[in-house]
């Protein structure tokens, strides 16, 4: 279908129920309601900005731009059925090659990334994804949007704002004050069917992976789990969505070429955080909260946040230890060592899986993906399972006694070494030169 | 009470190899395996059985030698097995397969109510965790994923009380049956299946169902119903290889030290 469901948004606070808009609506999509305009028959709106024209407060607006229509265009391939609605093209973004794409998928513009909140703040996988976020949306030349569902949107708008946003929507309601599946997809799919997105990112956190994975169910459309590289294809306009499969062994670069929007969800830790900026003017979008009651099937009976500590994913320097320590007593050397430098102690899977250390310590596939400054390496092989969690660290040193250990590929310095001969002796120097800085 | 557990097969990743050249796994050598997840699943399944009574149904898709899961499954406490099995399934992605595996909970359903759907949290080969969530939306089961506690069941009220989870937090729940589940292995660890139970699964009747068996739409079901399609696949790049520090054990140390504070790491004093 050759429509682009980019309709009115009206600002309730602004209106002042002059009326002005809905004479001047050509599709009589707008009328009052309690004295406020509203948009009451969103399929008519056609995004011909008429009405924005007219509101004497600019409480409407479209967030994708005005709709140009095309007098009589010869696109041969334009849908016959979609009747008076012309081929459109968003006046605000760059000229698209929207009439060789497949009908089934034109009229899907923009990049949105879903903000997942721990109360007042977006969690930092949200933040990451702006990022990378950022470029897909400038090589696409649409506009970077976030969406943010909540019961109360604090500075979060502002944040995502900073972070690099155009728009944010913003869903707030009191129903939606904790995570729940159905109401917090329905709002979603509410605002993607009204929006339509291209590209939606969501990051791989339990219940980024729990929300995605409802909508693309609902939205019949694809998901591809856990990336770890993203690229567009322009001509397509397609994601080039890239994850590790099998336990890492393999890369496989994922694509819908004919469902949008396209869903993806990203491994937190994969992308920096964007540059903050102060200056970021973003335009603050209100979604509508229309839950069923089929949507109000979970009650939340209590919440006990999880203490994690300090996290592996803000560590600069990561000193981390594999099945070559031996022990849990073996990984007290790694501990001494991190303390020293200021660091944080990590492990591989089997050091988890021996008890040796927790859970909190494990970096790889079914860890934790880092990006440290410094990954020090010690007594850990390299299995792809480790590699694909620390591989983005500006430097890695390995020591292993094995010179044949995988580690050595992906490290940028190796020593062959025995860790429990280099790493006392490491130790003890440290301890004396911070003995030194303290007496002076 | 009837619970339905959706399995997989699949291959061993740990394996599993990759041509470097090709890019493509070679599964040769690579045994099938129960994903683990899913056994967990079962075991969650059994100890609502015990609790409760009931039955449970173990359904899987894919070729006739997934046969082997469903009996292992049963082996743990499972009552039935289904197998979606033929051409038609083959190449489905997630969305694919929870279309595929929905239509046959709704055959199941025709017989008796589906109380409960309990997946494991994600599978060993595609770590996805799409399956799960999917079904649930497909029949409309409420959704409650990462689930550490099955805390209470109340067949009366028809609600159901767990633990979800999350990296953040631990959230009580209590939602409307029928639900889906998608349960934390650590807390469902499994036990050894006794003599009996493993003579009894031998002796279960294997049912299995082609797509029309469960009215499925040919069009939503494997390659044809999936959305996404593999562009490529490859072994993951090899870096260079790291410059090697080489000495006495001082010289190291020294050249560690001064490694680290050209990276700008500040060593106290």
């Amino acid at each position: 279908m050759a429509e682009v469901r980019n309709v009115v948004q009206i600002n309730r606070s602004m209106c002042i129920g002059d009326a002005a808009c809905i004479d001047t609506c050509p599709q009589a999509a707008l009328d009052l309601e309690e004295g406020i305009a509203k948009l009451i028959e969103p399929d008519r709106c056609d995004a011909c900005g008429l009405c924005l024209d007219v509101c004497p407060t600019g409480a409407i607006t479209l967030p994708l731009g005005r709709v140009v229509k095309q007098e009589a265009s010869p696109a041969p391939e334009s849908n016959p059925s979609s009747g008076s609605q012309a081929k459109p093209e968003v006046a605000s973004a760059a000229p698209r090659p929207t009439e060789t794409l497949d009908p089934r998928i034109a009229g899907y513009a923009g990049v949105w990334v879903y903000l997942e909140h721990d109360g007042p703040q977006i969690v930092r996988p949200s933040l990451e994804l702006l990022s990378i976020a950022r470029t897909l949306a400038d090589t696409l030349h649409v506009p970077l949007s976030a969406i943010l569902v909540t019961d109360d949107v604090a500075e979060m708008p502002a944040t995502a704002a900073a972070y690099g946003a155009d728009q944010i929507y913003v869903a707030s309601d009191p129903r939606l004050a904790f995570y729940r599946t159905e109401a917090y997809a329905r709002v979603v799919i509410d605002a993607i069917q009204a929006y339509k997105p291209e590209i939606v990112l969501v990051p791989a956190t339990p219940d980024g992976r729990d929300l995605a994975s409802a909508i693309a169910t609902d939205l019949q459309t694809a998901l591809t789990a856990d990336c770890t590289e993203l690229a567009v294809d322009l001509t397509k306009r397609q994601l080039l969505a890239t994850r590790p499969a099998f336990g890492g062994n393999m890369m496989a670069t994922i694509v819908a070429p004919h469902h949008r929007p396209q869903l993806a969800t990203v491994r937190p830790g994969t992308f920096p955080l964007p540059e903050k900026t102060t200056d970021c003017p973003a335009t603050i979008l209100p979604l509508p909260v229309m839950l069923r009651p089929e949507d109000e099937r979970q009650e939340i009976l209590a919440i006990e946040p999880i203490e994690h500590g300090p996290s592996l994913q803000d560590a600069e320097i990561i000193v981390a230890g594999g099945r070559g320590m031996g022990s849990k007593e073996g990984f007290t050397l790694i501990e001494q060592l991190a303390r020293l430098l200021g660091g944080m102690p990590a492990a591989s899977r089997p050091c988890v899986e021996a008890c040796w250390v927790p859970y909190t310590y494990q970096v790889g596939q079914t860890g934790q993906t880092v990006r440290p400054k410094v990954y020090i390496a010690l007594g850990i092989s390299g299995a792809v399972q480790h590699v694909v969690g620390m591989k983005n660290a500006e430097c890695i040193i390995a020591i292993n006694n094995d010179p044949r250990a995988p580690i050595f590929q992906v490290a940028h310095y190796g020593i062959v070494a025995d860790a429990f001969e280099l790493l006392p002796r490491w130790i003890k120097r440290l301890e004396a030169k911070s003995l030194v800085g303290e007496e002076r | 009470m009837q619970i339905v557990v959706p399995i997989k097969q699949v291959p061993d990743t740990m394996v599993v190899r990759i041509d470097p050249e090709t890019g493509t796994m070679v599964r040769e050598g690579a045994p099938a395996i129960t994903n683990p997840d899913d056994l967990h699943a079962v075991e969650a399944a059994n100890q609502l059985k015990e609790r409760y009574g009931g039955s449970i149904t173990v359904l899987s898709m894919g070729p006739m030698q997934a046969e082997e899961s469903l009996r292992e499954a049963l082996s743990l406490g499972a009552d039935r097995a289904i197998l979606l099995s033929g051409r038609e399934f083959a190449g489905a992605d997630t969305l694919a397969t929870s279309y595929a595996l929905s239509m046959a909970i709704r055959r199941i359903a025709e017989a008796a109510p589906v109380d409960l759907v309990i997946c494991g949290r994600s599978a060993l080969d595609g770590e996805t965790g799409q399956v799960g969530p999917g079904l649930a939306r497909r029949l409309q089961l409420t959704q409650l994923t990462y689930v550490k506690e099955i805390l209470d069941v109340d067949q009366q009220a028809r609600t159901i009380t767990v633990i979800r989870e999350t990296d953040r937090q631990r959230v009580t729940v209590r939602g409307r049956l029928p639900a889906l589940l998608t349960v934390d292995h650590t807390s469902f660890p499994l036990h050894e299946a006794p003599l009996p139970e493993m003579i009894r699964a031998a002796k279960v009747p294997l049912e299995v169902w082609g797509g029309a068996d469960v009215h499925a739409d040919p069009q939503l079901l494997g390659l044809k119903g999936s959305p996404t399609v593999v562009h490529k696949s490859f072994a993951p790049p090899q870096p260079p290889g790291a410059q090697w520090l080489e000495g006495e054990t001082d010289t190291l140390i020294e050249q560690l030290m001064e490694l680290l504070a050209q990276k700008g790491v500040k060593i106290d004093g």
